[in-house]
C-alpha cells in the first residue's frame, strides 16, 4: 500500500474526523436528558456511541486497506445477505425483528441492533458497480436498466411491508443515482422517475398516517399538534438557537420535546445549541465532504472505483439531505440519521466503511 | 488500469458527476437559505415559542413583616403551616389504603379531613396544618400522589388584647396597622423561572434563569408596650362588664414624644365575631368636664385670670341665654383653682365670660380638638368643633364646660399631654421604627407645636393635682406617686335619661409627668354614673399595676452607683 492519498482524500479524512468529534459532542448533549431519564446517568447513550464510532473507524480503516477485488468478489453474497436480513424483518412477529413505533425496521439480537436498510444501500452500490464494470449488465440498454432497477426494487418492495416508505423512496433514489452515474440513458431515467413518483404517490395517499405527515408538513407555521408536533419542535429548536445558539449543552428541546433528539433530530439540537453559525459550519463541512467525494469519483482511475465512490457518496448525501430536510421541515417527517453525527450503530458503521471505500478509491487516482 | 466497459465513456461519466456536484451545491444552497430563514429571520418568533413551552414561572411569596412592641416582644408574626393535597390521577391503583391511613393520621392530629373524592383530580386533604403537627406526617414516606407545600399563617401572640391596634391581615379586615401598613408589611413577591421538560416532574431550576428573589415585608416596631396593653385591656374589660358600659376606652401615652403605650378598647369584637374599630379613635362623645382645662388654659395663658381669682358660685346655677346651667350642688365662692378641682360648671362658665368667643375656639382648636390627631390607624374620627360663625348664644358657655363639642378619647389624651409636657401639642405615634433590607430605621416624629407656655402648663398641673388630692378626682389617686387629673361626667344626650359618660384623664408623676392616661366609659349603669365610682378608680388600678411592672415611671431610673433612685 504505497499509493498515497490525493488531496481530496486527505481532506475527506479530516472532515470525517471533525464531524465525528462534533457528532460525539452533539450526541452527548442531545442524549443526556433521555439517558438520565431511562438509565439514571447522563452518558449511557454517549458511551454506546463512542464504542460504535470506534468499531466503525476500525471497519472503515479495513475498508480503506482492502482492494477493489475483495468487493467485486463479495458483491453478490453481500447483497443477498442484506436481502436476507431485510427478509427477516418482514416475517410476521419474528422475535428478532420487533415492531418499534409500528414498523419493524431493525433486527435486534441481544445488545446488537442492526438496521438492514443501511446495509442494503451499500451492497446495492457495490453490486451494481461490479456488474456494470464486469460488463454483465449494460446500463445503456433497457435490459440493463431493468435488471438494475429490479435489484433495487426487491428490497424496496420489502421495505413497503415493514413498512418504511421513506426507506423505499430513498432506495429508489439511490437506484436512480446509480443508474445516472453509470451512464444510463436519460429517456430511461425519466421513465423510471415517472413510474417511481406514481407508485410512491399511490402509497402515500393509501396510508392515513403517511398522508397525515405530508399534510402536517404542508400546514407549516400552525399550532403544534399531533400531526406536526415533531417537525414544529425541530423548527422551534433551530429557530430559538438564533445566530450564535444557546450554548453547548444548553439546548432545551432535547428534554423530551424532540422525541428522537440524538438520532433523527440531532441537526436541530446542533442548531439550537450552536445557532446559525454552528449549523452552517456543519453544513459546510458536509458540503466539503461530499464535494471531495464527488471529485474522487470523477478522478477515479477505473470505472468500478468511480461508480462505487459516486454511489456511496449519493447514498450518504441522500441520508444527509433527508435528515436535514426533515429537521428544517423541507420534507415530511421521517426517521433518518445524520451520517457520522447521529447516534445509531448501523448508520455509523456503514458510513465509515463507505468512506473507507471512497478513501481507497482516492489512493489510486491520477495525480 | 482495468479495461473500461466498452459502452461506458469516462468523459460522459465525468460530465454527469460534475452535474451531480452542481446539483449538490444547489441543494445545499436551499438548505442554507432555509436555515437562514429559521434561525435568523424567524428567531424572535421561535424564541418566544420556545420560552413559552420551556419556562415556567413560579411566584415566590415574600414573608410578611412582623410587628413588635416597644421592647421587642412579638405582636404579629408568621408560623409555618403545611397544606397536603392528593393528585388522584397519580395515585397508583391499589394504594388507596395508604391514602386512607394518611387521612386517619391527619384526623388523629386534630385536623378535619374531607371525604376522599377519588373521581376528582386535585383534592386538598389538610389545609394550613401547624408545622409541628404536620412534621411527623411529612417527614415519613408520603404516599405516591400526595403533595405537600409549606405556607405561612399569621399569628398574634397577644390574642385579641392588641387586635384593635394591629388588626388582622385577612382580606376582609379593614382595621389596624395590618391594614394601614399592608403594602409595607407585604413586601414584593419574587419569581423563580423553572426550566420545564416535556415530562411532568422533571424540571430544573436553571442557574442562569433570571428570576428575582422575593423581598420580604418590613418589620415594624411599635411604641406600644405589650405589658401595658394587657393591663389596660384587662382592667377595661373587668370594669366595663361590671358597670354595664356600652363601650370603654383607655389611652396611655408618653406626653413628651406622643408615643402611644397602650390603646385599650372594649368591646373588641362585634357579636358576629368581626373586629370593631378601636373606640379610642372612633368613638366620639361630648367630653364634659375634662374639657374645662381648655377654658382654664385660655384664661391663664391670656393673663385674664390667675388661679387665685374667685367667682361667686353660691347660686348653684347660672342663666345662659334662655337656659339654666347648674352644678350638682352650690359651692359658694370658689377660686379658679377650686372651680377646676370641684369641677364647677357655674364657675367655669363665669371664667369663660372673660374670654372672647374666638379665643375659646382658638384654644380648643390648638389643643387639637376638631381635627384628626394623625395617628397611624385607619378610621380615625376628627370629632366636632363648631366654628365661631356657627355658634349660638349658648355655645361659649357650653364649650367652656365641654358641651357642643365632640372628641375621641385619643384627642382628649393628647390635649392633656399639652399640660403634661410643658405646653406642646405632640402628634401621637404608634410606629417607632421599621426594619427593611438595610436594618432598623427610626421613624421621626412630627415637630411638636407650642400651645401654652411652660409656666401655664405647670400651673394647670398644680391645679389638676389639687383636683385629685382634694377635689373630684380623689378616687384616682395612686399610692406612692402624685397624680394630676380631671374628671368628666357628661350627660349623653339622645340616649334617654340616666345615660352618662364617665371619664378621667390623668398624668403622673404630677411634677413631671411620664405618662398620660385617659379612661372613658360610655353609658354605664346608673349606679356607676359618677366618675369617682368608675373612671377614676379604673385609672388608679391601671396605674398601680403599671407602676408595679415598671416602677421607673414613678421613680425614675435607679442610679447604679449609690443605689439612690432619682427622678430624671
Amino acid at each position: 500500500m504505497r499509493a498515497r492519498l490525493c488531496a481530496e482524500g486527505r481532506l475527506l479524512m479530516f472532515l470525517t474526523a471533525a464531524l465525528l468529534v462534533a457528532g460525539a459532542m452533539a450526541v452527548y448533549s442531545a442524549s443526556g436528558f433521555a439517558s438520565m431519564r431511562y438509565f439514571g446517568n447522563s452518558h449511557h447513550y454517549f458511551a454506546g456511541h463512542l464504542l460504535r464510532t470506534l468499531v466503525g473507524i476500525l471497519l472503515g480503516v479495513c475498508a480503506w486497506k482492502i482492494g477493489p477485488g475483495f468487493w467485486k468478489a463479495v458483491a453478490l453474497p453481500l447483497y443477498l445477505l442484506s436481502l436476507a436480513l431485510v427478509l427477516v424483518t418482514i416475517i410476521p412477529s419474528c422475535p428478532i425483528a420487533p415492531s418499534i413505533n409500528g414498523s419493524s425496521r431493525w433486527i435486534v439480537a441481544g445488545p446488537v441492533k442492526i438496521m438492514p436498510s443501511e446495509l442494503v444501500r451499500f451492497s446495492f452500490v457495490i453490486l451494481v458497480a461490479t456488474l456494470v464494470t464486469r460488463g454483465s449488465v449494460s446500463p445503456r440498454t433497457l435490459r440493463g436498466v431493468a435488471i438494475i432497477s429490479f435489484l433495487g426494487s426487491v428490497p424496496a418492495a420489502m421495505y413497503l411491508l415493514q413498512p418504511d416508505y421513506a426507506g423505499a423512496a430513498f432506495l429508489v433514489g439511490t437506484v436512480l443515482v446509480m443508474l445516472y452515474i453509470s451512464e444510463a440513458r436519460f429517456s430511461h431515467l425519466l421513465l423510471l422517475v415517472a413510474a417511481a413518483a406514481v407508485l410512491l404517490g399511490v402509497f402515500v395517499v393509501s396510508t392515513p398516517y403517511r398522508a397525515d405527515r405530508v399534510r402536517g408538513w404542508l400546514n407549516q407555521g400552525q399550532e403544534v399538534n399531533g400531526d406536526n408536533f415533531q417537525p414544529e419542535q425541530s423548527c422551534i429548536a433551530l429557530g430559538s438557537g438564533g445566530i450564535l445558539g444557546r450554548g453547548l449543552g444548553r439546548g432545551r428541546q432535547q428534554r423530551g420535546f424532540l422525541p428522537e433528539a440524538f438520532t433523527d433530530f440531532i441537526f436541530a439540537v446542533i442548531g439550537e445549541e450552536t445557532g446559525f453559525a454552528g449549523s452552517i459550519a456543519v453544513l459546510l463541512a458536509f458540503f466539503a465532504l461530499f464535494s471531495c467525494a464527488w471529485r474522487i469519483s470523477a478522478k477515479a482511475d477505473d470505472a468500478f472505483g468511480s461508480l462505487v465512490a459516486g454511489g456511496l457518496t449519493a447514498s450518504i448525501m441522500g441520508a444527509f439531505l433527508i435528515h436535514v430536510g426533515v429537521c428544517l421541515r423541507l420534507l415530511p417527517a421521517t426517521g433518518m440519521t445524520l451520517p457520522l453525527v447521529s447516534w445509531g450503530g448501523t448508520s455509523m458503521m456503514t458510513t465509515l466503511v463507505s468512506l473507507g471505500v471512497i478513501a481507497r478509491v482516492a489512493t489510486g487516482v491520477r495525480r | 488500469m482495468s479495461q473500461p466497459s466498452p459502452e461506458l465513456s469516462p468523459s460522459r461519466r465525468d460530465a454527469r458527476i460534475r452535474l451531480a456536484m452542481v446539483l449538490t451545491a444547489a441543494l445545499f444552497l436551499v438548505v442554507a437559505a432555509r436555515l437562514f430563514k429559521l434561525q435568523v429571520l424567524q428567531h424572535d418568533e421561535y424564541a418566544r415559542r420556545a420560552d413559552a413551552q420551556h419556562t415556567h414561572t413560579v411566584i415566590l411569596d415574600p414573608a410578611r413583616g412582623s410587628i413588635f412592641d416597644r421592647n421587642g416582644y412579638l405582636l404579629a408574626g408568621n408560623s409555618p403551616v403545611v397544606t397536603l393535597e392528593v393528585y388522584w390521577p397519580s395515585v397508583p391503583a391499589g394504594s388507596e389504603s395508604a391514602i386512607d391511613s394518611l387521612l386517619a393520621r391527619i384526623r388523629g392530629a386534630g385536623a378535619e379531613v374531607p371525604v376522599p373524592d377519588r373521581t376528582g383530580v386535585n383534592q386538598i386533604i389538610a389545609s394550613d396544618m401547624p408545622w409541628e403537627e404536620a412534621l411527623p406526617i411529612i417527614s415519613g414516606p408520603v404516599p405516591i400522589g400526595v403533595n405537600w407545600r409549606v405556607g405561612a399563617r399569621r399569628t398574634y401572640p397577644l390574642g385579641d388584647d392588641a387586635a384593635q391596634i394591629i388588626g388582622r391581615s385577612t382580606r376582609d379586615c379593614n382595621e389596624g396597622l395590618e391594614r394601614e401598613f399592608n403594602s409595607l408589611l407585604t413586601g414584593e413577591p419574587g419569581v423563580c423561572l423553572v426550566e420545564r421538560s416535556a415530562y411532568p416532574g422533571m424540571s430544573i431550576t436553571s442557574p442562569e434563569a433570571s428570576g428575582t428573589p422575593p423581598v420580604d415585608g418590613d418589620d415594624i416596631r411599635l411604641t406600644i408596650d405589650a405589658r401595658f396593653q394587657n393591663i389596660v385591656q384587662e382592667e377595661l374589660e373587668r370594669a366595663a362588664v361590671m358597670s354595664g358600659a356600652e363601650w370603654a376606652a383607655a389611652v396611655l401615652v408618653d406626653p413628651a414624644t406622643g408615643d402611644i403605650l397602650a390603646l385599650g378598647g372594649f368591646p373588641v369584637r362585634a357579636p358576629d365575631g368581626s373586629l370593631l374599630a378601636n373606640p379610642c379613635i372612633s368613638s366620639i362623645h361630648e367630653p364634659g368636664s375634662t374639657f374645662k382645662i381648655v377654658t382654664l388654659a385660655a384664661c391663664l395663658e391670656e393673663g385674664l385670670l390667675t388661679s387665685s381669682d374667685s367667682f361667686d358660685c353660691s347660686a348653684g346655677r347660672i342663666p345662659v341665654a334662655d337656659r339654666m346651667i347648674s352644678d350638682c350642688h352650690s359651692f359658694g365662692v370658689l377660686s379658679v383653682e377650686q372651680i377646676i378641682a370641684q369641677s364647677s360648671n357655674v364657675g367655669t362658665i363665669q371664667m369663660a365670660g372673660c374670654l372672647a368667643d374666638s379665643t375659646l375656639y382658638e384654644y380648643s382648636s390648638r389643643f387639637g380638638f376638631g381635627a384628626r390627631t394623625g395617628i397611624e390607624l385607619p378610621g380615625e374620627e376628627e370629632g366636632l368643633l363648631h366654628r365661631v360663625s356657627e355658634w349660638s348664644r349658648l355655645s361659649r358657655a357650653c364649650l367652656a364646660i365641654g358641651q357642643e363639642v365632640a372628641v375621641t378619647p385619643l384627642q382628649l389624651a393628647m390635649a392633656f399631654c399639652v399640660v403634661a409636657n410643658g405646653g406642646n401639642l405632640v402628634r401621637p405615634r404608634l410606629v417607632a421604627a421599621s426594619r427593611g433590607t438595610d436594618g432598623w430605621r427610626d421613624w421621626s416624629g412630627i415637630r411638636p407645636r407650642r400651645v401654652i407656655s411652660e409656666e401655664t402648663a405647670a400651673e394647670i398641673r398644680r391645679i389638676l393635682t389639687e383636683a385629685v388630692e382634694t377635689g373630684t378626682g380623689a378616687s384616682a389617686a395612686v399610692r406612692g406617686v402624685s397624680v394630676a387629673g380631671k374628671t368628666g361626667t357628661a350627660e349623653r344626650l339622645g340616649f334617654g335619661a340616666g345615660a352618662y359618660l364617665s371619664a378621667f384623664v390623668g398624668m403622673l408623676p404630677a411634677e413631671r409627668p411620664r405618662i398620660v392616661c385617659a379612661v372613658v366609659f360610655d353609658r354605664p349603669d346608673y349606679a356607676y354614673r359618677f366618675v369617682s365610682s368608675l373612671a377614676a378608680p379604673v385609672f388608679s388600678s391601671i396605674m398601680t399595676r403599671l407602676l408595679a411592672s415598671d416602677p421607673s415611671i414613678a421613680l425614675g431610673v435607679p442610679e447604679e452607683a449609690g443605689g439612690v433612685a432619682v427622678l430624671r
